[in-house]
């Protein structure tokens, strides 16, 4: 840059109306070697303002910075399912369970035909079972797959 | 170490950090990018930090080294002969010079009057923006400013002399 618009910048610094880039570029103007001669009497502050000062944009860039760690264990807390909720999921799962077994006596019971489950009921048992497990830590998911499972026990059932 | 406690006590040290980086790097950009790392690579370890006894010389420590490092690989790239024995030394001649600078423009900065030494600490020591200052000194921006440019006027005379 010529010298007279570095003298230019320098006058808006003194009235304070230099941006951070601007700022920093004339730190490092007057940090090289090749100051110009007529300028050299402005080297001792500017040399002692660059090592002293602290751009604007690092306070917002951290704050911005621990907000998102602050975020990221939020995030992970969350994930995290009480206990309160696993026991419940449980508690339902097993609830279902019951439910599908007991429907299935009744009808048997009814129908006097041994009272046993078939091997489609089984197998939709146990694949409502494992379904519920996997999800087990994935709070109102787990529940809205129950119905799901649900019905295709209820459909295998009322096809017998 | 949960993130409240680590801002608690990590925070509070970014801007020295900024200093430390940027005589080691010296560039602006570069000291700024090395204090995000900083903080990071201590995130990822806060489970480590609850033993650490003077989090302060800690966090110093880890900025200077990974500064160093930073500084091998880009010696390293330019595939010029360097002498790892001699750099340490010199670079803290150097830091110790620019600390003396540093103090001597603190030095001068506390003998200002309370206003203007408030708003050039804030602005050019602490990097707040005019609109950040003007709220936290209940002043209107365009008084901050002509006081700003006062004192730095001051402040530019005494080193002349100084000369």
């Amino acid at each position: 840059m010529e010298t007279e618009k570095i003298k230019i910048l320098i006058d808006r610094f003194y009235q304070g109306e230099t941006s951070h880039e601007e700022e920093q570029f004339l730190f490092d103007y007057f940090a090289s070697d090749d100051v110009a001669s007529e300028l050299i009497e402005e080297k001792p502050y500017f040399v002692r303002m660059r090592n002293m000062s602290v751009p604007v944009t690092l306070r917002p860039r951290i704050e911005q910075l621990f907000e998102d760690m602050e975020k990221e264990e939020k995030e992970n807390r969350k994930q995290r399912k009480p206990l309160w909720w696993q026991i419940a999921t449980v508690a339902a799962t097993l609830a279902i369970a019951f439910l599908i077994v007991f429907h299935a006596m009744e009808r048997n019971d009814t129908d006097n035909t041994t009272a046993t489950i078939t091997k489609e009921e089984q197998q939709a048992l146990v694949e409502a079972l494992e379904l519920l497990s996997m999800n087990w830590e994935k709070g109102l998911q787990q529940l809205e797959e129950i119905p799901r499972s649900l019905d295709q026990v209820n459909e295998i059932i009322t096809q017998q | 170490m949960n993130a409240e406690l680590f801002r608690h006590t990590y925070y509070p040290y970014y801007r020295k950090l900024y200093r430390i980086a940027f005589r080691m790097l010296e560039s602006s950009q570069d000291a700024e990018d090395m204090v995000q790392e900083v903080y990071l690579k201590l995130w990822n370890r806060r489970n480590e930090l609850d033993a650490i006894q003077v989090p302060e010389a800690y966090i110093v420590e880890v900025t200077r080294n990974l500064c160093l490092n930073s500084i091998r690989r880009a010696e390293h790239k330019r595939t010029v002969a360097y002498d790892s024995d001699m750099q340490e030394p010199e670079s803290l001649y150097t830091q110790m010079e620019v600390k003396d600078e540093v103090e001597l423009l603190m030095d001068r900065i506390n003998l200002l009057q309370d206003r203007p030494k408030k708003i050039v600490l804030l602005k050019d020591y602490e990097g707040y923006s005019y609109e950040e200052i003007s709220d936290m000194l209940g002043m209107n921006i365009n008084h901050i400013r002509v006081i700003l440019s006062r004192t730095r006027k001051t402040l530019r005379d005494y080193f002349n002399q100084k000369r």
